[in-house]
């Protein structure tokens, strides 16, 4: 399998403070990838700067060979990259089935001013994007709910469209931030059933979470950062054991206790 | 040869011309620049862009206008006047500040705009109604209006035209560098200051140190109306006073406010500056007809090149160089 | 399902155009359509400013000077160069959208407020310009005359000042003039039905799903492919091309055009009428419009008999203004009809509504 995301030396600071330092890994193509890591050890920060929300300070990022880094994220999801965020960020003006059809924005072409006259097979278009976007819905499993408004989904399912949305652009590489927080134990047996199915159909998976229990279950590599430096890479059972990491967790529990 | 020589004699010949554009540009844009120092206040405590600047400058004017020198009013004494002016606009400045607590939580940018232009068309409309539409002419601060200060002739040339420097121009730079002088010492020196600022940097954080947010947002509110109304109450009797003044010296002080870089208290104070003083000169050498549309295509070509300011773009500059 | 939303754009337009057909016909005397004829005008520009603040979620403070543009270049080209009215209003069009691509460009990129000031000095900079429009002409522009053979007044147009552009004609179709008012309230009401469908398309399409994933949540907007800086410069395009062709009936329908009727308080006047029809909301532009006109009608009456109060008009829309931002920032059209959704909704089934953990934005810098 072939390197499919290169991070090498990205750092980012916020008027001097270091959140991410110098930290470099690659994902390989259909590997399910995870990064972990104490509160405030940069993870997010990191996550942002591959999507591209977040200009990195330094250091590059490249995607199938190409520096992705320093490019805005509309540009970044039109080469293949989608993302969930940590606290679900849904168009919560719209209905269920209308969020995902605006995942399929880059897969589809109306204009302004063909939308204004309808001109164009817009309405051919349309058509096609909405049963686009149930087959996405039914991947997830919520096509049952597709014009219910999207704020009145339960918060589990909010989650669900969220990646719903986000496999709609048809991404080589997903980024699902803390998909499973908040979710109940039922919730997130079906999560790790739904990664694993995307995997399997060939998106490659890099995922932040806190909960370590189905992170070492279901990825092939973990990457572990803390304060904002990469401490340890490597296999979920090489990673258990490494005495840095079970350090900088011990010291996270103590700090809690 | 004898070029140069005629050359310099003209520009020593209009130097009286110069240096009086200087001065008066410089009391205009003393008062651009309080006003830009007021939007600066309340931007750098609560991000709010507050489109009524302005209408608190005429409320210092028309106030103060009513106590002392108004056919029905009480004809107090400036020295009493003046605080109660400056008191009548923090009034209305912390209701301003008040109202815009709850949309100031969660509401857009555009809310906020919007509510800040109704609070200014308000304003607007309520002085228009309690002191009519037309101009009235404001008591200066001292009796004497001025002095006439002859340069060398050396350097002038034998009957060129005195500089006339007026009492009030210099009242209102003193009044500007007194007000930039007691701001700088309260960020920087006083706890109330320095919390202020912390609130603009981090709301949710200055709350978690136990800063009242509300009552730092109101705070901000008062002290850029008192600051607006100092402003008014010294501009009025140079250039009159009326319910409609607010407008142009707010969008012009707001003007100076961007181009020294949207939150930035020396930069604003220098482009307030600049503003007044090239304003002046544009108005006598180019056309005084643009003399006010002269602010904006400024404002327009800085949001163009440097939306931050002139000063970030030097910074920018040397960044990279 | 799917054909919901079509449809009822449909049943609004139908029922749209029947309204218009028939009010007319309770309209005893002929005056009285003149202040409709002025809703449906300011309702082109409310459409477009609708999008942009609804949309966008950006402000427009000089949306006076896209409509004046439109006003007096129909104005300048039908007087003083012979111009059809039909070639003069898409010139104006034109124009109006070079000039907001040129003004919204730079500061559409950046925070909210930056647009508001830009369009704010801009608003001022137009008017300025109209008022102190120098008669003469220009020297050089004299010397190109001269050089091209045409007469002066060609080369160097004239704004009338202070005193504005009179004589501008009346729209027509071959031999028949739109000049009676009940001609001119069809003409103009057919400008901004027609308006309100094609901007009723946008909101149905990829486009418009766009605008309002980006008012949604930005960040995830871009995380999907939306160039949401190119689609705030389109919108705020299309608002001043509407702006200018509803400036441009404004000329043809009153025949004059002054400063005075672009200056600031119209700017606001405009917001005041998108507030009040709420956001997002494409038909709540007739009904924002329309109180405004109604209200500013009357209270001129008002004025006319105490002139005291002649400000009034100015208290009361900035009162609504500030009570509406504040209780119902969504609008009144919008918050009345969420509330009465909510209520059907609430007696057909209980909400399973849940919050999802709403976590306080922390300011990064």
């Amino acid at each position: 399998m072939t390197t499919l995301l290169d991070v090498k030396n990205l750092t980012r600071a916020f008027d001097g403070l270091i959140a991410v330092s110098d930290v470099s890994f690659s994902i390989t193509g259909g590997q399910i990838k995870a990064l972990i890591g104490p509160n405030g050890a940069g993870k997010s920060t990191l996550l942002n700067m591959v999507s591209g929300t977040l200009p990195p300070t330094s250091g590059l990022i490249a995607y199938q060979g190409r520096v992705i880094s320093n490019r805005p994220p509309h540009r970044i999801a039109g080469y293949g990259i989608a993302r969930t965020f940590q606290n679900v960020e849904l168009f919560m003006n719209m209905t269920v089935a209308e969020n995902v059809m605006v995942g399929r924005h880059l897969r589809s072409r109306g204009m302004l001013f063909s939308a204004m006259f309808r001109l164009f097979g817009t309405a051919a278009e349309e058509r096609r994007v909405r049963e686009d976007a149930l087959r996405f819905l039914e991947r997830v499993g919520l096509h049952d709910q597709a014009d219910t408004p999207a704020s009145e989904l339960p918060f589990g399912r909010q989650r669900l469209l969220e990646i719903a949305r986000a496999l709609a652009t048809e991404p080589r590489l997903l980024l699902l931030d803390e998909a499973a927080s908040g979710l109940s134990t039922r919730e997130k047996r079906d999560l790790v059933s739904l990664i694993y199915a995307i995997r399997d159909a060939g998106v490659t998976i890099f995922m932040v979470d806190h909960d370590m229990d189905l992170v070492m279950s279901i990825s092939d590599e973990v990457v572990v950062l803390d304060h904002g430096e990469k401490i340890a890479e490597g296999t979920p059972t090489d990673v258990q054991h490494d005495e840095r990491v079970i350090a900088a967790y011990l010291g996270e529990e103590a700090a809690h206790a | 040869m004898t070029e140069p020589v005629y050359a310099r004699k003209r520009i020593m010949g209009n130097l009286p011309d110069i240096l009086q554009l200087l001065f008066t540009g410089l009391a205009v844009g003393s008062i651009y620049a309080i006003i830009a120092v007021g939007f600066t206040v309340i931007f750098s405590s609560t991000q709010v862009v507050n489109f009524a600047q302005g209408e608190f400058v005429m409320i210092g004017a028309l106030v103060s206008y009513w106590l002392v020198g108004a056919e029905h009013g009480p004809h107090l004494p400036l020295l009493l006047a003046l605080p109660l002016a400056v008191l009548t606009a923090m009034f209305v400045g912390s209701a301003l500040g008040w109202v815009l607590m709850r949309p100031l939580k969660d509401a857009s940018v555009t809310t906020l705009i919007i509510i800040t232009v109704g609070a200014s068309m308000l304003m607007h409309g309520i002085a228009s109604m309690l002191w009519g539409k037309d101009p009235v002419s404001v008591t200066a601060f001292s009796k004497t209006s001025g002095y006439s200060l002859y340069l060398p002739a050396a350097l002038t040339g034998p009957d060129a035209y005195p500089v006339y420097i007026g009492t009030q121009e210099l009242w209102v730079m003193g009044l500007a560098a007194l007000i930039v002088l007691l701001l700088t010492f309260f960020f920087n020196k006083t706890m109330v200051g320095k919390a202020m600022r912390a609130v603009s940097v981090n709301r949710h954080g200055a709350r978690l140190i136990g800063i009242n947010v509300s009552r730092m947002v109101v705070g901000a509110f008062a002290l850029s109306a008192a600051i607006g109304a100092i402003a008014g109450a010294a501009i009025a009797p140079i250039s009159m006073a009326s319910y409609g003044m607010g407008t142009m010296l707010g969008l012009k002080g707001f003007a100076a406010a961007i181009v020294g870089g949207l939150g930035n208290f020396p930069g604003s104070v220098i482009a307030g500056l600049l503003l007044g003083i090239m304003e002046n000169f544009s108005a006598t050498y180019i056309s005084s007809q643009y003399k006010d549309a002269f602010a904006f295509i400024i404002l327009l070509v800085v949001l163009v090149i440097s939306p931050n300011g002139i000063v970030a773009l030097f910074r920018r500059r040397r960044a990279r160089a | 399902m799917t054909r919901f939303r079509p449809s009822l754009t449909m049943i609004s337009a139908v029922v749209g155009i029947l309204l218009v057909t028939i009010v007319p016909c309770f309209v005893k005397n002929s005056y009285a359509l003149v202040p409709l004829t002025f809703i449906a005008i300011f309702t082109i520009v409310v459409i477009g400013l609708n999008l942009l603040m609804g949309y966008a979620g950006q402000v427009s403070l000089g949306h006076a000077a896209f409509f004046a543009i439109g006003a007096y270049t129909s104005g300048i080209l039908t007087t003083q160069y012979g111009f059809s009215p039909w070639l003069a209003m898409p010139a104006g069009m034109v124009l109006a959208g070079l000039v907001a691509f040129l003004v919204g460009m730079p500061c559409l990129r950046l925070h909210g407020h930056y647009l508001a000031m830009a369009t704010l000095g801009f608003g001022m900079i137009i008017y300025i310009l109209l008022m102190q429009w120098p008669d003469f002409t220009p020297m050089p522009f004299e010397r190109l005359g001269a050089l091209l053979h045409i007469p002066a007044s060609l080369v160097w147009p004239t704004t009338g000042g202070a005193s504005g552009l009179v004589d501008i004609p009346e729209l027509a179709v071959g031999p028949f003039v739109f000049h009676e008012n009940i001609q001119k309230f069809y003409l103009t009401w057919a400008f901004a039905i027609l308006a309100l469908l094609l901007c009723a398309n946008i909101v149905n399409s990829r486009v418009g799903r766009a605008l309002r994933a980006v008012h949604g949540s930005e960040a995830a907007a871009a995380t999907l492919g939306v160039n949401i800086a190119a689609y705030k410069i389109q919108v705020f395009v299309l608002s001043a091309v509407l702006a200018a062709l509803a400036g441009s009936l404004y000329a043809h329908v009153v025949n004059f055009v002054s400063p005075p009727t672009f200056n600031f308080i119209r700017s606001v006047d405009f917001v005041v009428m998108v507030v009040i029809g709420g956001m997002a909301s494409i038909w709540g532009a007739v009904l924002g419009a329309g109180t405004i006109v109604l209200l500013g009608n009357w209270l001129q009456d008002v004025g006319a008999k105490y002139p005291r109060f002649a400000e009034f008009d100015l208290i009361i829309h900035s009162a609504i203004l500030i009570l509406v931002m504040i209780f119902m920032p969504a609008g009144i059209v919008c918050t009345v009809r969420d509330a009465v959704l909510r209520w059907l909704r609430g007696r057909t089934a209980a909400p399973t509504q849940t919050a999802p953990a709403h976590v306080e934005e922390v300011a990064t810098k």
